[in-house]
């Protein structure tokens, strides 16, 4: 059974359908790169996996459990999947190391000491050991978006989403997240990333999703994929952003 | 003409003057507790209430906000005893002073909810966290400091507004003063001397408010 399962997922604002009938599956391990224009609904795919949006119609399944059900314990479905946010968000009025250390504290009951050495493990991944006892406001762009990945990581989670994490830094800083990513992707986790970084998604993903006016509209591995797109709406998206 | 000031009646009466300012400390301890505690529940009702919830919390906020302190007392000291319900002048005063820091509290405290961006919400949701634990852990602390120095100057006027509730004889520091000034004429030094009671009182509440801004919000 595939780890993401989404099958005809209708999600709509209002009287606006963001997505419309997308149906998605990522296997365990997999790497894949979803693509599109602003407003073709990559983000919200992202967002109705952790339960962060609900849908209107369809079916999500993540890791065994139905994510669209009114019982569903989403709670325990968001301690297994990790989401890195654009903005980073990570709190201001905690330390590096109480933002890592709060959920494993408070949600895993982790005593203090172990999450300690669970924050500097998280850390360690994301080259940022010597920053534990630093503050949010005292880190570049690059470094806070940096313990956000660490603070997701503390979770141990089985898949990790990632929406447009490198597009609010600033382009000499984009290098060290993705280099972040690619470390992860050679542990073997399961991620699922949106994101404008053509040249990474050939290099890192599996595959690449490319979503338009809310639907799946093409995929496929991704260096054939970008390189030999089928349809003519990819075309146009990837002469775009490419040129 | 001359005018020989005489302080020495004044602080003869330092007993009266000693009772009234505990009554006025005790007023303003149990005002700020009763009536943050109202405004911290008037202000998540408002925040994550429902429709009907919001609108019966925002009619006591207009309804107190738009009325003097004074008239509400006098109706509650006053007013209740007409229908039955009769309080004596120190339970009249703190349950209306803590009604009152009650309203303007509430929307204090909502527009710390507010200042809280939606994302760090998600971001708290997205990690396990419960409702109740975001809220504690995630958004209570830097609300608060946002609303910090508006609750902290709510709470000084609050202090000196008890002074309003010597009209319905409760023996506060101003009751004493007026029974003082009634005893030996001396208007302008009892009112001066109490004056500069209530400075030094506010200016110590601000002090221990910073002192309390600086253990709460100091990194470590």
């Amino acid at each position: 059974m595939s780890l993401v399962d989404l099958s005809n997922v209708v999600k709509r604002f209002g009287a606006l359908t963001v997505l419309d009938e997308a149906s998605l599956n990522v296997e365990q391990g997999e790497i894949v790169a979803i693509i599109g224009r602003s407003g073709s609904g990559k983000s919200t795919l992202l967002r109705c996996i952790n339960g962060l949006e609900a849908i209107q119609a369809g079916r999500i399944v993540v890791d065994g459990t139905v994510v669209n059900e009114p019982g569903t314990d989403l709670r325990a479905l968001r301690q297994r999947v990790g989401i890195v946010f654009q903005s980073f968000n990570l709190f201001p009025h905690l330390s590096v190391e109480r933002n890592i250390t709060l959920a494993p504290r408070v949600v895993k009951h982790v005593p203090n000491a172990q999450a300690r050495e669970l924050a500097r493990v998280a850390l360690r991944k994301v080259g940022l050991e010597d920053k534990i006892d630093a503050w949010p406001d005292q880190l570049s762009g690059g470094q806070q978006q940096r313990v956000a990945i660490a603070r997701s990581l503390a979770m141990s989670p089985h898949l990790m989403l990632f929406d447009e994490i490198t597009s609010a830094l600033d382009p000499e800083l984009v290098g060290e997240v993705l280099k972040v990513l690619e470390e992860m992707a050679r542990e073997g986790m399961t991620m699922m990333l949106v994101t404008h970084e053509m040249g990474f998604a050939r290099r890192v993903a599996h595959r690449v999703v490319f979503m338009h006016h809310g639907k799946v509209w093409e995929q496929g591995p991704a260096a054939q994929t970008l390189a030999k797109p089928n349809t003519p709406e990819l075309e146009t998206f990837l002469s775009a952003v490419l040129h | 003409m001359t005018y020989s000031f005489q302080f020495r009646d004044v602080f003869a009466a330092w007993e009266f003057l000693l009772d009234g300012l505990m009554l006025t400390l005790l007023l303003s301890a149990v005002t700020m507790v009763a009536g943050l505690g109202i405004g911290a529940a008037g202000a998540a009702a408002k925040v994550y209430g429902g429709p009907w919830v919001r609108r019966i919390v925002a009619g006591y906020v207009e309804a107190i906000r738009n009325t003097p302190l004074i008239v509400q007392l006098f109706l509650v000291f006053f007013g209740l005893p007409g229908i039955g319900i009769k309080f004596d002048a120190e339970t009249a005063a703190m349950l209306t002073l803590s009604v009152n820091l009650g309203a303007y509290s509430t929307e204090i405290l909502r527009a710390g909810l507010e200042a809280i961006p939606k994302s760090q919400l998600e971001a708290g949701r997205s990690l396990g966290l419960s409702g109740w634990q975001v809220f504690r852990y995630v958004v209570f602390f830097p609300a608060l400091k946002v609303i910090y120095p508006a609750l902290a100057s709510q709470l000084v006027l609050l202090m000196l507004a008890t002074s309003v509730v010597s009209q319905i004889s409760a023996e506060d520091l101003f009751h004493a003063a007026s029974i003082i000034q009634s005893r030996t004429f001396r208007d302008f030094e009892v009112y001066a001397v109490v004056a500069v009671a209530y400075l030094a009182l506010a200016l110590i509440f601000r002090a221990l408010f910073a002192l309390l801004h600086h253990l709460l919000f100091a990194r470590r």
